[in-house]
């Protein structure tokens, strides 16, 4: 799957990885750059944003779809793909719009692992 | 001397000895009974009370926003992360995207603009072979089959620029009027046209 994954990355302008993990960090599918370090793998990304994306579903505006935390030389998408989470790591100057449509499109995929995994755990 | 009759079709007011206000009798009833019973009611209401307030205690901890958490997150065990991560790989090799899934997937990437392709023409052609020849594409193929890559947009830009410049540097050269009085017969002009 992360070969498909790997198409995105000529697609879109700036664009240096794409993860998909659960809620503590682990990892399920990953597809990374070769011009990006490994340390966008970090857990604490995923962690980070199980909490505050529960906390921001407080704010009153139902729940918290994504996040976009923008740094100096990064960008980074997060979507709550509730039990997974997708990030998406780019440039700073990267379309920020057409991540967005990208995490949608792969909330697709997410759907069908989050119910792959709730299966197993039934048994 | 005077009647003053009004037409009174309060259905509440039935008598002179209905009661004037409804409360449906619930206050001036319980205070009686509280006061019967006392020492049972009181036990009871202490409970509820607890009740509500434990209800209000918890909904306030619901929406309480807190972010301390988040560097207070356990870090998840070596091990664990290892086993967890080797049952997610079992996982994603498990499953079968289903076909329609997929095919969605790849055709919504295919038309994402590509970032280096240079001939619209070319990648126009390509589809066509693809779908075995056909010359009409239909519409989301045609729309989708490519962008405008940076570069385009640099070159068409540097283009507008020059254009710009060319169309300041225009000079116009005068060579008479462009708007010409007409007059009757005995001027000049018309009786130059009738000569």
């Amino acid at each position: 799957m992360g070969e498909e994954l790997q198409g995105y990355f000529e697609k879109i302008d700036g664009l240096k990885a794409v993860t998909v993990t659960d809620r503590d960090g682990v990892i399920l599918i990953k597809s990374v750059s070769n011009d990006v370090s490994q340390r966008v793998l970090e857990p604490a990304l995923s962690t980070t944003f199980a909490v505050i994306s529960d906390q921001a579903s407080k704010l009153g505006l139902k729940k918290n779809k994504s996040i976009v935390s923008l740094f100096g030389i990064f960008q980074i998408v997060q979507f709550n793909h509730t039990p997974l989470i997708t990030t998406l790591v780019a440039d700073s100057d990267s379309n920020t719009g057409v991540l967005l449509d990208l995490g949608d499109e792969l909330k697709e995929i997410t759907d069908v692992i989050a119910s792959a995994l709730s299966d197993r755990q039934v048994i | 001397m005077g009647c003053c009759g009004s037409k009174d079709d309060d259905d509440n007011a039935k008598n002179e000895r209905s009661r004037l206000l409804s409360g449906e009798g619930s206050a001036a009833y319980d205070t009686s009974h509280a006061r019967m019973n006392y020492r049972y009611d009181d036990a009871v209401n202490h409970t509820i009370e607890q009740e509500a307030l434990q209800k209000i205690v918890q909904q306030t901890a619901e929406n309480f926003i807190d972010i301390s958490n988040t560097h207070a997150t356990e870090r998840l065990q070596q091990q664990e992360a290892i086993d967890r991560a080797n049952e997610y790989k079992e996982l994603i090799g498990s499953i079968k995207l289903d076909p329609n899934t997929l095919q969605k997937i790849q055709v919504k990437s295919d038309t994402l603009p590509k970032m280096r392709h240079k001939k619209l023409t070319s990648l126009q052609s390509q589809q066509a072979a693809a779908q075995g020849g056909a010359t009409d594409l239909p519409p989301h193929v045609v729309l989708g089959s490519g962008g405008v890559t940076r570069e385009d947009r640099e070159w068409l830009t540097k283009a507008i620029d020059e254009m710009h410049e060319a169309i300041e540097h225009i000079e116009v050269e005068y060579v008479g009027d462009i708007v010409v009085p007409l007059t009757w017969a005995n001027s000049a002009p018309i009786h130059a046209i009738h000569g």
